[in-house]
């Protein structure tokens, strides 16, 4: 427990982390409206694979209803990005110590590197996307988010 | 006297089903994964309808369009939370029983059932005369708006479950 960094420690003690961790109710709706936010970011973007795998909604429709979407799945993100921080500086020390909240990292910077690239390419493309092409892009894009998710849910199972 | 609901949770909780996911160190875990999991599956597809009745999101796709293509993906989840779910509520249903939100959670889900039905059976009838129209009709828009909350809610009451339990 006593060999997180120093910083996690600096982290902890702000007046932020205190209050959070004071309240008892804090950490629970917090943590609620991350969930919420979360399904909002990730659940967009299944539309979106759904789309490009051509199972619900016209696969030509993809540049399109991935523009429209585009701002609900960022402001999840933000509002999931937040409230993570928030719950991270609550518990800084503790959660640094957890290997599951590490590798949860390492996948969201994987999902959103790839969102940001690959994802993103295959989402702005004019032309019609080769059916191959399309299957492999959508079916890692949903295998990387419901992974990030898994491994939130996994800090508090296994953590 | 036992209230009969009481006496219900209790045989469930006893049954050998039960006490089967109790004593695995792996099914609670796997079940709880699984129904988190697909929270993503029935918000992300009722959310896109919801914003999109509030003419928000996908607006170049026509309603029924959305409402047939989506739809079918709700279900699906929906029908792996009710499973995963009501495993759940066996291997705790003792406990369960005296957690007001387990209860709130239930109301909840029956009110936005009721919604859908509501919709699907009403303004959603003539879905093809007003969804070329410049405006969508104030029931539907309050259909979307009541189903993005409630099923908000009903998230909410299952977290506080977690931390009840």
């Amino acid at each position: 427990m006593n060999d997180a960094p120093p910083i996690f420690h600096w982290m902890q003690s702000m007046p932020l982390s205190a209050c959070i961790r004071g309240s008892r109710a804090a950490i629970p709706i917090i943590e609620t409206i991350h969930l919420l936010a979360m399904a909002l970011a990730a659940g967009t973007i299944m539309v979106i694979d759904l789309s490009i795998l051509g199972v619900a909604l016209r696969r030509e429709s993809v540049p399109r209803i991935a523009r429209e979407l585009g701002p609900w799945t960022w402001g999840g993100f933000g509002v999931t990005l937040f409230t993570g921080i928030l719950l991270f500086l609550a518990e800084a020390e503790k959660m640094a110590c957890k290997p599951v909240f590490w590798a949860k990292l390492a996948l969201l910077a994987g999902a959103f590197t790839y969102h940001l690239t690959i994802h993103r390419q295959l989402c702005a493309a004019k032309e019609p996307f080769a059916l191959a092409r399309a299957r492999l892009t959508a079916g890692a894009s949903l295998a990387l988010w419901f992974g990030v998710a898994f491994g939130g849910k996994a800090i508090g199972l296994f953590g | 006297m036992k209230p009969r609901l009481l006496v219900l949770f209790e045989w469930l909780n006893d049954s050998p089903l039960g006490a089967a996911i109790r004593a695995s160190e792996w099914w609670y875990p796997i079940l709880e994964a699984v129904h988190s999991l697909g929270i993503i599956v029935v918000l992300g597809s009722i959310w896109t309808l919801d914003l999109r009745l509030l003419g928000l999101g996908v607006r170049s796709r026509r309603v029924s369009e959305v409402a047939s293509q989506l739809l079918p993906f709700t279900w699906a989840g929906f029908g792996v939370q009710a499973a995963s779910g009501a495993l759940l509520t066996v291997s705790e249903a003792s406990r369960l029983y005296h957690i007001p939100y387990f209860w709130i959670k239930l109301a909840l889900l029956s009110l936005a059932g009721l919604n859908a039905l509501v919709f699907h059976t009403g303004v959603y009838r003539s879905v093809g005369e007003w969804e070329t129209a410049p405006e969508i009709p104030l029931r539907a828009r309050l259909a979307g708006a009541l189903s993005l909350g409630l099923w908000a809610l009903v998230i909410a009451a299952g977290r506080a479950i977690g931390y009840a339990l």
